[in-house]
């Protein structure tokens, strides 16, 4: 797991901006911040970092994609 | 396929071969694009400056503030957020030369030993003439009172803001709009956020653009470089710059046990508040990042400078003194004299960074391994050719680069010691800026037809419109499994190499006019890796051209130096049948001293090299 979960978000929307690869969104509908593209998060916890309320937790580890032959 | 789908310029001939082919055995199983959406309607803001600026980071930032202090209007667009911008969020070091204690013949010598020569040494000059005033800049900005992430946010963004500086955000710029006669004067991306509003095409006139969009690497694992994918190289070459650098290397290591944690190699950088300072002038042969982690692990299987590998096992030759020993011990001269003498300094006598006292164990994750940045240059010293000094593109009028986007070489073949990179950024932002300030108040505007932006819209937009194809995360991982490894990438042999540059050029031709992106995270990831490909190719074209070794750049088959054919870069052009390789002569002073032998020279040993040199009579 890379970025693994935001418990407690204020919707600040620092991670949001922080992050340099666009792993975090807004969502609409309850205006808090949520881990929209896991897969290319490269755990630089630039996110938490920015966090106000230390909501965001990453472990260091991070599973390869699958490579199939066409995709 | 269409004329549209070539990239370089490729023949009909050409075309006409790998449309055959791939009308038979390749085209079948494409996936389909469950995104897949006309973008027609797509709405198109337009903005509109003197001066645009592309990225934000500390070549962005004051090349902005310059422009802006110069009374142009400037806007600001970043692929991410001001203040947050690339490498910036990390740049802890500096090493600025203050001629009250440093030798400046010194700094010459050593950095040209440590570059193998072929650094810019006007470049260097430059720095050195400048890089105390940009310490007391940003001491007086209070960019030494924050942690490195926070400077950004906390210092950078408000400057700007208060110079009036127009920021456009979280949009990828895609490509540069040229008027009839070549002169670039703006640019056009897109928003890719998407989830509150749909993604918007930008359309940006300037008069000038400053390219500082930063390096790259091919997002390996280890490194916090993701967010930068050559998009600066990848711009300008499309509009006819010359491009130096690419077959030199940055090596940066990451943890055996978590190759992806990038923070927990970086984490000692966000420890220190305060000036973090080198003391003493760069090191001979020390101090850099070097191409030893990589061909140690061809001839022994681990690094074993700082530590680890596939054996585990991190022996130290015997007696052998720690790295950067002599260099720590020269540098105590130092202490208490000059710039060094004022207060708030975090002083770094030399070495591999260390962690400040009381940091967290990192030894659980495991020994140090190479290869955490694959894909990238070497700081400075890839990207667009400035050959005068102005940091205008050689040939292309209108376009600007400054940092780890303009191919400087004020670090040559290998990053010479720490300290070099944010400053030498900031103070090439800031040439920049006034020379395209020159320029900008100098001649009328250029005109960009709206046919012309609307193509650009139109191609920036066909991922998002293509039924099936390929996924930017395939072709991803594909450019890592292709390029990444060793054996490719830093321990080069022309089978090798060739092998793979056939595979990348036909992921550029065949696959890249078929990516699909079913949002704008996936056009953003898709654009990217569009321009992490034609670095690639880059990379092993000037891998193959340069028949030598130097500095970061190893081939197994020519494992000397060659002064006599390649004392020179190799540049990078668009040509109209492809990619073409040129020699770029440096001047003949720069050469080392011929009467010097030849280890005196170059006294680091590459494999074979003595055995080589043993051929030719040479003493080793």
């Amino acid at each position: 797991m890379p970025i693994e979960k935001i418990h407690g978000c204020i919707g600040c929307e620092n991670c949001v901006k922080a992050c340099p690869t666009d792993v975090i969104r807004m969502d609409p509908a309850s205006d808090q911040a949520y881990i929209a593209y896991q897969k290319d998060c490269q755990i630089c916890h630039l996110c938490r970092l920015s966090c106000p309320v230390d909501a965001i937790t990453l472990t260091p580890d991070k599973a390869m994609l699958p490579t199939t032959s066409w995709g | 396929m269409n004329d549209d789908d070539i990239q370089d310029g490729v023949s009909r001939r050409d075309i006409l071969k790998v449309g055959m082919f791939t009308a038979g055995a390749l085209s079948a199983p494409l996936i389909l694009n469950p995104g897949r959406t006309t973008m027609a309607d797509a709405p198109q803001l337009a903005h509109e400056a003197d001066v645009l600026v592309v990225g934000s980071g500390f070549a962005g930032t004051f090349a902005a503030l310059e422009a802006s202090k110069q009374g142009l209007s400037v806007l600001m667009v970043d692929k991410g957020t001001v203040g947050w911008s690339g490498m910036s969020p990390w740049a802890s070091d500096s090493r600025p030369f203050d001629p009250t204690i440093y030798d400046r013949d010194e700094w010459h010598r050593n950095v040209a030993m440590n570059t193998e020569y072929v650094n810019d040494r006007v470049w260097l000059d430059i720095f050195m003439d400048e890089s105390l005033g940009i310490f007391d800049e940003l001491n007086a900005m209070g960019a030494h009172d924050t942690k490195p992430f926070e400077r950004g946010t906390r210092v950078f963004r408000s400057a700007l803001e208060e110079a009036g500086v127009a920021f456009v955000e979280r949009t990828m710029i895609t490509s540069l709009l040229q008027d009839e006669q070549g002169r670039v004067s703006g640019a056009v991306g897109f928003t890719y956020d998407d989830t509150r509003v749909d993604c918007e095409a930008i359309v940006l006139r300037g008069n000038a653009v400053i390219l500082c969009t930063g390096a790259g690497s091919y997002k390996s694992p280890g490194f916090p470089i993701w967010g930068q994918t050559f998009d600066g190289d990848a711009m300008a070459y499309e509009v006819g710059a010359t491009i130096i650098g690419k077959e030199f290397h940055d090596t940066h290591p990451t943890f055996a046990n978590a190759p992806a944690a990038a923070y927990e190699g970086w984490e000692w950088a966000q420890e220190v508040t305060g000036a973090y300072v080198m003391v003493g002038p760069p090191d001979p042969l020390e101090g850099g990042l070097t191409l030893r982690n990589a061909i140690s692990t061809l001839e022994h299987g681990v690094d074993r400078r700082i530590g680890g590998g596939p054996g585990g096992e991190a022996p130290a030759e015997a007696g052998t003194p720690p790295p950067g020993a002599k260099e720590i011990e020269r540098n105590r001269q130092y202490i208490g004299k000059g710039y060094l003498t004022k207060p708030g300094l975090h002083l770094d006598l030399g070495g591999p960074p260390k962690p400040p006292p009381g940091s967290p164990d990192k030894s659980h994750f495991g020994h140090r391994v190479g290869g955490a940045t694959a894909g990238m240059g070497v700081h400075k010293s890839e990207g667009v050719l400035s050959s005068d000094y102005s940091c205008a593109a050689d040939g292309v009028e209108g376009l600007y680069a400054a940092g780890d986007a303009l191919g400087s070489m004020l670090c040559g073949s290998l990053y010479p010691g720490r300290g070099f990179s944010s400053y030498g950024s900031a103070i090439q932002g800031r040439r920049a800026a006034r020379f395209a300030a020159d320029y900008v108040k100098s001649k009328p505007p250029a005109t960009v037809g709206p046919q012309v932006v609307a193509q650009a819209v139109t191609r920036m937009w066909e991922p998002r419109e293509n039924a099936q194809g390929y996924s930017p995360d395939w072709l991803t991982a594909t450019l890592q499994n292709t390029m990444t490894p060793f054996h490719v990438l830093y321990i080069k042999e022309p089978r090798r190499l060739d092998g793979a540059l056939a595979s990348i050029e036909f992921l550029r031709r065949h696959c890249v006019p078929r990516m699909i992106a079913r949002d704008g995270h996936e056009l953003r990831n898709a654009h990217e890796v569009k321009n992490m490909l034609l670095n690639a190719e880059m990379k092993l074209r000037a891998g193959l051209y340069r028949t030598e070794s130097r500095g970061t750049h190893y081939r197994e088959d020519y494992p000397m130096r060659n002064d006599d054919e390649w004392f020179c870069w190799v540049t990078m052009k668009k040509g109209a049948q492809g990619m073409i390789p040129g020699k770029h002569p440096l001047p003949e002073k720069w050469k080392p001293n011929p009467a010097l032998a030849y280890r005196e020279k170059y006294p680091r040993v590459f494999p074979g090299e003595d055995a080589a040199l043993r051929k030719l009579g040479e003493s080793v």
